[in-house]
């Protein structure tokens, strides 16, 4: 299918389950670089480093239900966050990796897609008055993608 | 007999040179008076430094087969013709001008070496990714007496 995409063909999904309402997701790719410049040299000269993706999404805090949620977002939620056994418990487990997919629906099966496994380096949840509560996600991949199909 | 020995033609990142120190001993008075005994009109001991950055595994490689070679006869090395004094003005032919590149290398204006470099000790190597290392290498330069 020939044409542009937008935000609406967007899609994120989490452990392989849809988040239901996400707002955006963004994702970037670094090239480190090493020199090799030597004495004599007039032009900076250089070597692949390693590589290192990056991400963000936001995701509205929509739930289908009262109570505890069930959707990706609390399922994401839950793996970063531990409840403590009591006050002052400082021995919960590490956050939990998981498995991240950037989806463009482009109208086949399929996809397009970025598909890895990251972990989530910084949350952040606000509620305010005339606003959707909402979250904003970023998180570092480990390794490279496991699935790319753009 | 020692022999001379080619550095291998690596291009260094870093250089740092000290001249040597001319061989004496000093002897300080108690009212601050200074005397000095030397024992010869030589500089000795000169050092130099190289730092390479980003080398390949072979060229760490050539590098400690250098050191091997050099050390196991008690061999000197040549850093003329190589590239580990890539940048300073080469000498100008057939003169006794004792230009920077001949004072590093330790050499009067016609090609003689007044000291012999050795390595002051093993090469340094630091991986820092697959097939990339880093390397320091320290000389001494020896005033040798045959």
């Amino acid at each position: 299918m020939a044409g542009f995409y937008s935000g609406k063909e967007g899609q994120l999904f989490i452990d392989g389950t849809q988040v239901a309402k996400v707002r955006s997701w963004s994702f970037s790719f670094n090239q480190a670089v090493l020199e090799t410049v030597s004495l004599a040299d007039t032009d900076r000269t250089i070597i692949h480093g390693t590589r290192s993706y990056t991400g963000s999404a936001s995701v509205y805090y929509y739930q289908e239900t009262a109570g505890g949620g069930s959707g990706q977002l609390s399922t994401l939620i839950n793996n970063i966050m531990k409840s403590a056994s009591g006050p002052g418990d400082g021995t919960r487990p590490e956050s939990t990796a998981m498995t991240f997919k950037l989806k463009i629906n482009d109208g086949s099966t399929a996809g397009r897609f970025i598909e890895f496994q990251a972990i989530p380096t910084s949350f952040s949840i606000t509620s305010a008055v005339g606003e959707v509560t909402a979250a904003d996600i970023s998180f570092e991949v480990n390794g490279a993608p496991t699935g790319l199909v753009l | 007999m020692a022999n001379k020995r080619f550095f291998p033609p690596i291009k260094p990142s870093s250089r740092t040179f000290t001249s040597g120190r001319y061989p004496q001993t000093e002897f300080v008075a108690q009212n601050g008076a200074k005397t000095v005994l030397r024992y010869g009109d030589k500089q000795v001991d000169a050092k130099l430094t190289l730092g390479f950055t980003n080398l390949t595994d072979d060229e760490v490689n050539q590098i400690l087969n250098t050191y091997e070679d050099v050390n196991s006869d008690y061999d000197y090395l040549e850093f003329h013709g190589g590239d580990a004094l890539a940048g300073i003005t080469f000498p100008v032919p057939d003169t006794d001008d004792s230009v920077l590149f001949d004072k590093v290398r330790v050499s009067d204006g016609t090609g003689k070496l007044l000291l012999r470099y050795r390595f002051e000790g093993p090469p340094t190597v630091t991986s820092v990714r697959p097939n990339r290392s880093n390397v320091q290498c320290k000389f001494v330069a020896c005033l040798d007496g045959d």
